[in-house]
């Protein structure tokens, strides 16, 4: 088993299948004129009784069976085709690259390598990083589509080729008594999705409207965590699992309510009187954190959120929100919150924080972007270290520990957005944007740095250090990493996490002061830590400006130049964010 | 003719079910035509991971369609087999010893 290589995107036909996939459509035609009413009509009313009967659901058989192989031969024809075209996107990137790297002096080898043709000079490091980036684009959207097409083929086979049930041992048509067989058919036969983000994708496809609803009452623990699934399905799964949870939750704490106090728990002494078990006080704060849901899910106010996740197994519960309709974005940023974050206290905060400036996000996609609608995340989706963790090993906010869990489940819902966007809007996908605050931001370096789908932007806000040392070990576009950083916010003047992203000359820093807005408004300034999403803010504005993909609106950090206090001239207006160690 | 039923219009839905099993698609073209994807997409056959039903040992392959479409021509076949042989049985029992 070999990953594809830029050679195999080179010599793929997409055209051929194409051609492919009209024959199969073809074959499946066919079959259904054959098995057309007017075609085989039965024995007719001239023969009645127990006998004509049989005969009369023999035939039903036939034909039901012959319509439900044409109908699999047309999945697996649809498939085809969609794959013909993801194939060719893929090779138009490829052509993009190929044409950087001529430009460049260079020529890409089948392998993925770079060659200098030697008739010009070689092109520069930056001109090698695009062609890179483009080269793995194509080649691994190629082996997307190789990955859905075999997983729909597999789903249409497993389901539509089917063969005529066992005809009657009877020579004649003497029994009466004939059970069709699809009656017997049940969503109970239908498998689990699997784990992979893009192989979930191409299982939902494969399901009719009938099994996924089916599917999604029977088992909602299935669809509703399972990244790459759209958000309609898990929304609606989500909210089944929800109100389980919350009985089996109190039925526990019920149970539990008058254990003793850990011995190990942080504080023990000190806070004695108001502690009880570590899992009871994780069962408070879960079903403190499913009402907070339920509440922000009730909201009002005509806005049709979606129950992106929920995630109650472990000791931390987990939640993500959306602003609007997921499934019709085509601009989707994500927020990752930092320290103390949790679904009780904080969802409703950061959710309101999101949508406003999806919103304004939306607005300038539509005034000044490309028109897609702009959807927000409030993800809290990982386990964020609290001030009661200070002192645990692993858990302390001061340490790594709580980013290095919690990136992979970031990465998987990137992997999860990309791929059931890709599904829902093949031909433009819709475009991922970070915003990550505090902690969130180290949470957000180390999953864009392990990220295995391309993500347009990310934002930092409030950041004590990414986890990487450049700007490229994010593996952006080129500029586009976004910085802001209050002139008092003393997190971000740590750069507790390996290198300080508000020293990065290659990434953009934007400002958070008071400035004129392009929309004739006054963007005030944000202070401290906790201001960057404040309504009507600069900072706001630089958010929504990159989430929206406008990101010529956003207003940058005006350089300082050297000044001293020594100098008797007043300080130069600009934005020089404080330093610590 | 002391039966309702007319042997003559059983072996006209026979002989209908007949010619029609000509015209269902050759199971091998449809088998031919999934398996000449390979041939159109380079490392589909060896890109991981591979899912069994239809990559069977990594190698994409049509003849779950095959099977399900041989057999359906068969049962068909067979269908039309039993009609006539019933339409016959029909005209053995009018020609008897009731008449």
């Amino acid at each position: 088993m070999t990953a594809p290589t830029i050679g195999d995107v080179r010599r793929a036909r997409p055209d051929a299948l194409g051609h492919l996939a009209t024959r199969v459509g073809g074959h499946a035609a066919r079959l259904r004129a054959a098995a057309s009413a007017r075609a085989t009509s039965g024995p007719g009313d001239t023969w009645t009784g127990p006998a004509s009967s049989a005969a009369g659901g023999r035939h039903t058989e036939l034909m039901v069976t012959a319509r439900t192989v044409a109908d699999g031969l047309d999945r697996c024809a649809a498939a085809i085709r969609a794959a013909g075209e993801q194939v060719a996107d893929a090779q138009r990137t490829l052509d993009q690259a190929e044409r950087a790297a001529r430009a460049g002096g260079t020529h890409l080898l089948d392998s993925g390598a770079l060659a200098s043709t030697g008739s010009v000079l070689p092109g520069s490091p930056d001109t090698a990083v695009v062609v890179a980036r483009l080269a793995e684009r194509a080649r691994a959207d190629y082996g997307a589509a190789l990955f859905t097409l075999r997983a729909r083929l597999t789903a249409a086979s497993g389901r539509y080729a089917v063969s005529p049930p066992a005809q009657s041992r009877a020579p004649h048509w003497s029994s009466a008594s004939w059970s069709p067989w699809w009656s017997q058919a049940s969503p109970t036969s239908i498998s689990p999705p699997p784990d992979s983000p893009i192989a979930a994708s191409a299982w939902f496809a494969g399901l009719s409207d009938i099994e996924r609803d089916e599917v999604i009452r029977s088992h909602p623990e299935w669809v509703g965590p399972r990244d790459g699934l759209p958000a309609w399905a898990r929304d609606r799964a989500n909210r089944l699992v929800l109100e389980s949870v919350a009985q089996r939750l109190m039925a526990e704490l019920a149970a539990r309510r008058d254990e003793p106090t850990d011995a190990d728990q942080p504080w023990r002494d000190v806070l004695r009187p108001q502690l009880r078990s570590r899992r009871v006080i994780e069962l408070i704060a879960a079903l403190d954190g499913l009402r907070a849901i339920k509440e922000v899910l009730a909201t009002d106010d005509g806005r049709r959120r979606q129950l992106l996740s929920l995630d109650a197994t472990g000791g931390t519960l987990t939640a993500a929100v959306t602003s609007g309709d997921l499934d019709g974005a085509g601009h989707v940023a994500v927020f990752v919150p930092g320290f103390q974050a949790d679904v009780a206290g904080d969802l409703a905060s950061y959710s309101r924080g999101v949508e406003a400036a999806a919103d304004l996000a939306d607005r300038l996609s539509r005034a000044h972007g490309d028109g897609r609608p702009v959807v927000g995340v409030t993800w809290l989706g990982y386990a964020a270290p609290t001030v009661l963790e200070v002192v645990v090993p692993g858990r302390s906010v001061a340490g790594w520990g709580p980013a290095t869990a919690g990136s992979p489940a970031l990465g998987s819902l990137l992997a999860g957005l990309d791929a059931a966007g890709r599904a829902a809007h093949p031909q433009q996908p819709p475009r991922l944007v970070l915003w990550g605050h505090s902690y969130g931001s180290l949470v957000t370096g180390l999953a864009l740095r392990d990220a295995t789908v391309p993500v347009a932007a990310a934002v930092v806000f409030g950041s004590p250090g990414m986890g990487v040392d450049t700007v490229a070990q994010l593996r952006l576009p080129p500029g586009q990493l976004y910085v802001e950083e209050a002139l008092d916010d003393v997190v971000a003047a740590t750069s507790r996490f390996a290198a300080d992203p508000g020293l990065w000359r290659e990434a953009t820093q934007l400002s958070v002061a008071q400035q004129d807005l392009p929309d004739g408004s006054v963007g005030r300034v944000a202070h401290g830590h906790e201001e960057y999403l404040t309504a009507g803010s600069t900072s706001q504005w630089n958010l929504a400006a990159v989430a929206a993909g406008t990101t010529d609106l956003v207003r940058r950090r005006a350089p300082c130049p050297p000044w001293s206090p020594l100098s008797q001239q007043p300080p130069p207006s600009c934005e020089r964010p404080m330093r610590l160690g | 003719m002391y039966l309702s039923v007319c042997p003559e219009s059983l072996d006209q839905v026979a002989a209908s079910l007949a010619a029609r099993v000509p015209e269902l698609p050759s199971p091998a073209q449809v088998v031919g035509d999934l398996e000449a994807i390979g041939a159109c997409l380079p490392a589909f056959v060896n890109h991981a991971p591979a899912p069994s039903s239809v990559a069977g040992g990594g190698r994409p392959s049509g003849e779950p369609w095959g099977r399900s479409l041989r057999d359906l021509a068969a049962a068909w076949e067979a269908h039309s087999g039993a009609l006539g042989t019933s339409a016959q049985s029909y005209r053995e029992v009018d020609a008897g010893p009731l008449r």
